[in-house]
C-alpha cells in the first residue's frame, strides 16, 4: 500500500513536472496540476474498476493521495505568490497595440498561425484590431480591441438602456424555491396569488419563472410544445 | 483540512497494512520453518501440526489480505497450502520438503514485494 501511495506521489510530481516543462500549448482550461490529477484520476478510477484481482485500495489510495496534493497544492497557490507563479505559470501578453510579441511567442511556442487562429475564433481577423492580446495561465487566449474596433456600446451613444429583467426560476418540477422567489424580489405569499390566479396547485407545475417586475412564465406539467404555443 | 485527513487516513492505512503484512508473513514462515525441520527429521506428528497450523493461520489472514494484496499472488499460496495437505495425508516426504521450500519462497515473495524499498518503489 505504501508502495501505491509513494509512486502515485513520483508520478504525480513528474507529470506536473512535464506539464509545466510542455507550456500552455497542451493545455485547455485547466492549469497543469489539475490537468494531471484528471488524467490521472480516470485512468486509475477506469483500472481498479476493471482489474477484479487487483484490490480495490489498489486504485482508492492513490486517487485519494492526488486528491490530497491538488488539495494542498491549490492551497499553496492561494497562499503563496510563489507557488501560484511555480504551478500555474503567468499570463503572457501576446500582443500589444497590435504588435506580435516574437520573443513571449517563441517562449510559448506559439506560431503566428496559432495566434491569428486564437483571434480569428474570437471574431478578429485584423491583427491591427486587437490592442491587447494576452496567453493566460489556462492556456486561452484573452484580447482588447482598438477603441476604433470595438462594437458601438449604448454608453459610446450616451444611451441608458432600461434594465433589463432577468427571469428566476421560482418553482421547479412542484417544488417553490426560496432563492428564485428571493432573487425575483418576491415572496410565498405572491407565489400562491400567482398559482390560485392560473388556476394551478404547486404540484401541477413544472416550471414558473418570474422578474422583478412581475412578469411571470408557466409550464404545467404534461404540457407539450403545441399547448405552450 | 480535507487534504490532511486524507492524507493521514490514507498513512494510516499504508502502515496498518504494512504491519499486517508483517505480522502475519512472520506467522506464517515461523509454521513452515517448523515443518520443516520435522519433515528434515522425519517427524511427521510434527511436521502435520505445523501444517495445519500453517494452514489454519493462512485460512484466517486470507480474509484481510485481498483488501491490500493482488489476489493472484495470494491464490499462489493456497494453492501450496492444498498440496501441503495433500502431500502430508499420502505421507510423501519427498515431495512435501520440496512444496514446504516453494511455499516458503511465495510467503516470502509477499512478504518482500510490499515493502518500502527502491527496488520496490522503482
Amino acid at each position: 500500500m505504501a508502495i501505491v501511495a509513494l509512486r502515485t506521489v513520483i508520478i504525480y510530481a513528474v507529470l506536473v513536472a512535464a506539464m509545466r516543462v510542455m507550456g500552455k500549448r497542451q493545455l485547455g482550461d485547466l492549469n497543469p496540476s489539475e490537468l494531471v490529477v484528471t488524467l490521472l484520476v480516470a485512468d486509475m478510477a477506469a483500472v481498479a474498476m476493471e482489474d477484479t484481482g487487483a484490490p480495490l485500495f489498489g486504485g482508492l489510495i492513490p486517487i485519494a493521495v492526488l486528491v490530497s496534493l491538488e488539495l494542498l497544492l491549490s492551497g499553496a497557490m492561494l497562499k503563496s505568490p510563489l507557488a501560484e507563479r511555480l504551478m500555474g505559470g503567468r499570463s503572457v501578453w501576446l500582443i500589444v497595440n497590435g504588435e506580435l510579441d516574437r520573443k513571449a511567442m517563441k517562449k510559448l511556442r506559439l506560431t503566428v498561425d496559432d495566434v491569428l487562429s486564437a483571434l480569428r475564433q474570437q471574431g478578429v481577423f485584423n491583427l491591427q484590431d486587437v490592442q491587447y492580446a494576452v496567453a493566460e495561465t489556462g492556456g486561452q487566449i484573452s484580447l482588447s480591441l482598438q477603441p476604433t474596433a470595438r462594437p458601438v456600446t449604448p454608453a459610446d451613444l450616451h444611451l441608458t438602456p432600461p434594465d433589463d429583467d432577468t427571469p428566476f426560476l421560482v418553482v421547479s418540477d412542484g417544488k417553490p424555491l426560496p432563492l428564485g422567489l428571493s432573487l425575483s424580489g418576491h415572496d410565498v405569499q405572491w407565489l400562491h396569488r400567482v398559482l390560485r390566479e392560473e388556476r394551478c396547485a404547486p404540484e401541477e407545475v413544472f416550471l414558473l419563472t418570474a422578474d422583478r417586475g412581475g412578469r411571470t412564465h408557466l409550464i404545467r406539467k404534461g404540457e407539450t410544445v403545441s399547448d405552450v404555443l | 483540512m480535507i487534504a490532511a485527513v486524507l492524507l493521514a487516513l490514507t498513512a494510516a492505512l499504508c502502515i496498518g497494512t504494512h504491519r499486517f503484512l508483517e505480522h502475519s508473513t512472520s506467522r506464517l514462515l515461523h509454521s513452515l520453518d517448523r515443518a520443516d525441520t520435522a519433515v528434515a527429521q522425519n517427524d511427521l506428528p510434527a511436521a502435520t501440526a505445523a501444517i495445519t497450523a500453517f494452514c489454519r493461520d493462512f485460512e484466517e489472514d486470507n480474509r484481510r489480505l485481498p483488501l491490500f494484496i493482488p489476489h493472484e499472488k495470494l491464490d499462489a499460496v493456497e494453492e501450496s497450502t492444498a498440496l501441503l495437505t495433500l502431500l502430508l495425508s499420502q505421507q510423501d516426504t519427498a515431495h512435501l520438503a520440496e512444496e514446504l521450500s516453494r511455499c516458503r519462497w511465495r510467503v516470502e515473495h509477499l512478504r518482500q514485494s510490499e515493502r518500502l524499498t527502491l527496488t520496490n518503489i522503482f
